[in-house]
C-alpha cells in the first residue's frame, strides 16, 4: 500500500511540475463561466449585429439554454483537451524508459496502470466538478432552476463517458506505447460509437447516448430509465479495458 | 553462487540471440561481462531482471527463480541500466526517498541509508533538479538507486561506457567499494575497464559464452611470455632459434616466447648472444585480456 | 453611454472572474516564458505575443506544445 501511495504521490506531483494542475483549473473554470455568459450575451449581441431597425424575436434564454451551453462545450472542448493532456501518461514513461528502475526495485505492474487510473480519475474529477459547479451557481443565479429535470444526473452521465474514453486512451497509450496510439485508438472509438449510433435500436445500449441524451433528459424527453443500460455498459466497457491495461502490461517488454 | 544461469536461450524473431548461455556468479565478486557491441551482453541483463521473457532455460538469482513480468528476485537485485532516466524534476534525494518508499524500506532507516549513498556517489551536495545532471551524475545516481536495499546482486550495464577517464574512473572506484557489500555483475565492451576492478570474467561472443574464468586464470594463460623484436627479420630469428625448447611463435613482425623462469630467461638470452641475434626490443606479454579475446575470436 | 455602462455592470459577475483569470494566467505565463528561454519551436518575442495577445488560448498552446522539455534540453 505505501509503494502505491509513493508512485501515486510520485504522479501528483509530475502533473504539477508539467503544469496539468494548472491548466485543469483554469481550463475548466474558464468552461464554467463561458456557459452562462454565452446565453447571457447572445441576445444582446444579436441586437447589436442585426441592422438597425430589425425587429427580432428571440425567446429571452432559460436555465435550460445555459445547460445546452453546458453539454455543447465541456465534452466538445473539455474531454478533448482533458483527453489530450493526459494522453501520454504511459507513453511518456515507455519512451523515455523511466519505469525500468522502478520495476526492478520490486514495484508492482499494476501498481503503476492503477495509480496512473486513479490519477486521471482524480483529474477529471475536478475538472467536472469545477465546471458543473460554477456553471450550477451561475445559473441558479440568473435563472429559474425548476424547470430543468435531473441536472445532477444528467450531468453524471457525462462524466461517466468522460471517465470511460480516459479508460480508453489509457490503454491505447499502454498498448501503442506512444503519444499518438491513445488519441489514436479513441478517436476510433468514438466513430465506431458514431457509426453504431446511425442504427436507431442501439441507443437502448450504446454508451455514447451518456453524451447526446442528457440534453433531452434535462428536458424530460429521455427517461431517466432508458439511460440505464448504456450507463451499465460503459462501466462494464470501463472495468473491460483497465484491467485490460493491467494485464498487457504485466506482460509487456521493456 | 548467487546467480546461476543455465542453458538460456533468447530468440528475437528468427534471430539467436543467446545460444545455451551457462554462467554462475559467485557471491562477493566483481563479475566482468565483456563481449562487443551487440553480442547480447544487454539482453540478457533484460532477462536475469525479468523484463524480458527467455526463450528456454532457467535463471535464479539468490534462490529464487526468475519469471518474466512480475519477479519476486528482483527484491535481491539493483539494476543500473546502460542510459539511466530518472524523473527530471526531482532532486537526488527525492528520487532515492521515491525509490525507498518503493522498496518498503523501513522509515527510520530511509533518511540515513539515502544519506550514506549520497556520499559514497558523492552527490551530497547537489541540491539541484536532476535535468541538471551531466550523464557521470546521473550514472552515479543510478548506482546510488541500485545499492539503496542492499541487493545482493548488482546489475549494471555497461556503466562506463559514455563518460570521459575522470567519470569512469569514479565508477569503478565506487563499483570497487560496493563488492564490500554485495556483488557486482557489470558489462562492458571496454576491456581494460574489466582488467583494472574484475575478480571473474566472461565473454559474450555472438551469443555464446567463449570463455569464462578467473581474471588471474586467465592471466596465466600468456603469463611468461615475453615479446622480442631483432635487427634481422623475425622469420629469419626463429629458423635460427628453432632447435630450443622454448615454446615460440610470431605474432605481427615479433617473436613471442614462453619463458617461465629467471633460469629460463637467462638462458635464452646466452642462446641469443651465441647466435648473434640482436634484440631491437623486448617487453613482457601485457595485453593480457585484449590479447586473450583476439586469440579467442580467431 | 448610458446602456453600456448598465450593459457592464450586468455582465461584471462574468466579466470579473474571466478577467482575473486572463490577467493572472497572461502575467504566469510571460513569467514562465521568460525563465525558460528553451522552446520546442519558435523564439521568445513569439510566445510573449501569443500569451499576451491571444486570450486563454495563447497561453494553453504554449504550456502543451510550446514549452521545452522539464530537463531543459534545447530543442
Amino acid at each position: 500500500m505505501s509503494s502505491w501511495l509513493g508512485f501515486l504521490k510520485k504522479e501528483w506531483t509530475e502533473s504539477v511540475k508539467s503544469y496539468k494542475l494548472l491548466l485543469t483549473l483554469l481550463i475548466f473554470s474558464v468552461l464554467g463561466v463561458m456557459n452562462p455568459f454565452i446565453v447571457k450575451i447572445t441576445p444582446t449581441l444579436m441586437k447589436n449585429f442585426m441592422p438597425e431597425g430589425t425587429v427580432l424575436n428571440l425567446p429571452d434564454p432559460t436555465a435550460i439554454d445555459s445547460w445546452l451551453q453546458f453539454y455543447k462545450n465541456f465534452p466538445q472542448m473539455g474531454l478533448f483537451i482533458f483527453i489530450l493532456l493526459f494522453s501520454t501518461m504511459m507513453s511518456k514513461e515507455l519512451e523515455k524508459g523511466t519505469l525500468v528502475i522502478l520495476l526492478t526495485k520490486g514495484l508492482r505492474r499494476s501498481t503503476v496502470i492503477t495509480a496512473k487510473f486513479a490519477m486521471g480519475f482524480t483529474y477529471w474529477t475536478l475538472a467536472f466538478l469545477l465546471t458543473f459547479i460554477i456553471t450550477y451557481s451561475y445559473t441558479a443565479f440568473y435563472w429559474d432552476q425548476s424547470i430543468v429535470q435531473h441536472v445532477f444526473l444528467a450531468a453524471g452521465c457525462v462524466y461517466v463517458f468522460g471517465l470511460l474514453l480516459f479508460t480508453i486512451t489509457l490503454w491505447g497509450n499502454t498498448y501503442f506505447a506512444s503519444a499518438y496510439g491513445g488519441l489514436l485508438v479513441t478517436v476510433v472509438a468514438v466513430i465506431a460509437l458514431f457509426i453504431v449510433a446511425i442504427f436507431p435500436e442501439s441507443a437502448s445500449w450504446n454508451p455514447l447516448q451518456l453524451l447526446t441524451a442528457p440534453p433531452h433528459m434535462l428536458t424530460g424527453e429521455v427517461a431517466l430509465v432508458e439511460m440505464r443500460t448504456p450507463f451499465i455498459i460503459a462501466i462494464g466497457t470501463l472495468f473491460i479495458f483497465l484491467l485490460g491495461t493491467i494485464f498487457h502490461f504485466n506482460k509487456k517488454r521493456l | 553462487m548467487v546467480v546461476s544461469i543455465n542453458n538460456v536461450t533468447k530468440r528475437f524473431g528468427a534471430k539467436e540471440v543467446l545460444q545455451n548461455v551457462n554462467l554462475a556468479i559467485p557471491e562477493n565478486s566483481i563479475f566482468g561481462f565483456v563481449g562487443a557491441n551487440g553480442a547480447g551482453k544487454t539482453t540478457l541483463m533484460k532477462c536475469m531482471l525479468g523484463l524480458l521473457p527467455v526463450t528456454s532455460g532457467t535463471i535464479t538469482i539468490a534462490g529464487e527463480a526468475v519469471t518474466f513480468g512480475q519477479t519476486k528476485s528482483n527484491a535481491h537485485v539493483g539494476y543500473l541500466p546502460d542510459v539511466p532516466e530518472f524523473y527530471p524534476y526531482y532532486t537526488a534525494q527525492e528520487y532515492l526517498k521515491l525509490c525507498a518508499v518503493i522498496t518498503n524500506m523501513p522509515k527510520r532507516e530511509r533518511k540515513q541509508r539515502i544519506e550514506e549513498l549520497l556520499e559514497l556517489v558523492g552527490l551530497i551536495q547537489t541540491k539541484s533538479p536532476i535535468r541538471t545532471y551531466s550523464r557521470g551524475m546521473k550514472q552515479r545516481l543510478g548506482i546510488a538507486q541500485a545499492l539503496l536495499n542492499r541487493p545482493k546482486l548488482l546489475i549494471c550495464d555497461e556503466p562506463t561506457s559514455a563518460l570521459d577517464p575522470v567519470g569512469r574512473a569514479q565508477i569503478l572506484t565506487i563499483l570497487q567499494a560496493a563488492k564490500s557489500e554485495t556483488t557486482v555483475f557489470f558489462s562492458t565492451h571496454i576491456l581494460s575497464d574489466a582488467e583494472q576492478i574484475c575478480d571473474r570474467v566472461a565473454m559474450l561472443h555472438e551469443g555464446t559464452i567463449i570463455f569464462e574464468d578467473e581474471l588471474t586464470a586467465l592471466q596465466q594463460q600468456v603469463d611468461h611470455q615475453f615479446v622480442f623484436t631483432f635487427t634481422t627479420s623475425v622469420n629469419q630469428a626463429l629458423s635460427q632459434l628453432s632447435e630450443l625448447e622454448h615454446h615460440m611463435y610470431i605474432e605481427e613482425d615479433a617473436l613471442i616466447v614462453q619463458l617461465s623462469s629467471e633460469n629460463e630467461r637467462l638462458q635464452f638470452m646466452r642462446e641469443l648472444t651465441d647466435r648473434n641475434l640482436v634484440i631491437q626490443s623486448m617487453h613482457p606479454h601485457t595485453k593480457l585480456l585484449e590479447q586473450v579475446v583476439l586469440e579467442v575470436l580467431k | 453611454m448610458n446602456t453600456d455602462l448598465d450593459l457592464l455592470i450586468e455582465y461584471l459577475p462574468f466579466i470579473i472572474p474571466l478577467v482575473l483569470l486572463q490577467v493572472g494566467l497572461a502575467i504566469f505565463s510571460v513569467i514562465h516564458v521568460i525563465r525558460h528561454p528553451h522552446y520546442r519551436f519558435g523564439n521568445q518575442v513569439l510566445w510573449l505575443l501569443i500569451v499576451l495577445f491571444i486570450q486563454f488560448i495563447g497561453p494553453l498552446i504554449y504550456f502543451i506544445a510550446g514549452r521545452g522539455d522539464e530537463d531543459g534540453r534545447i530543442h
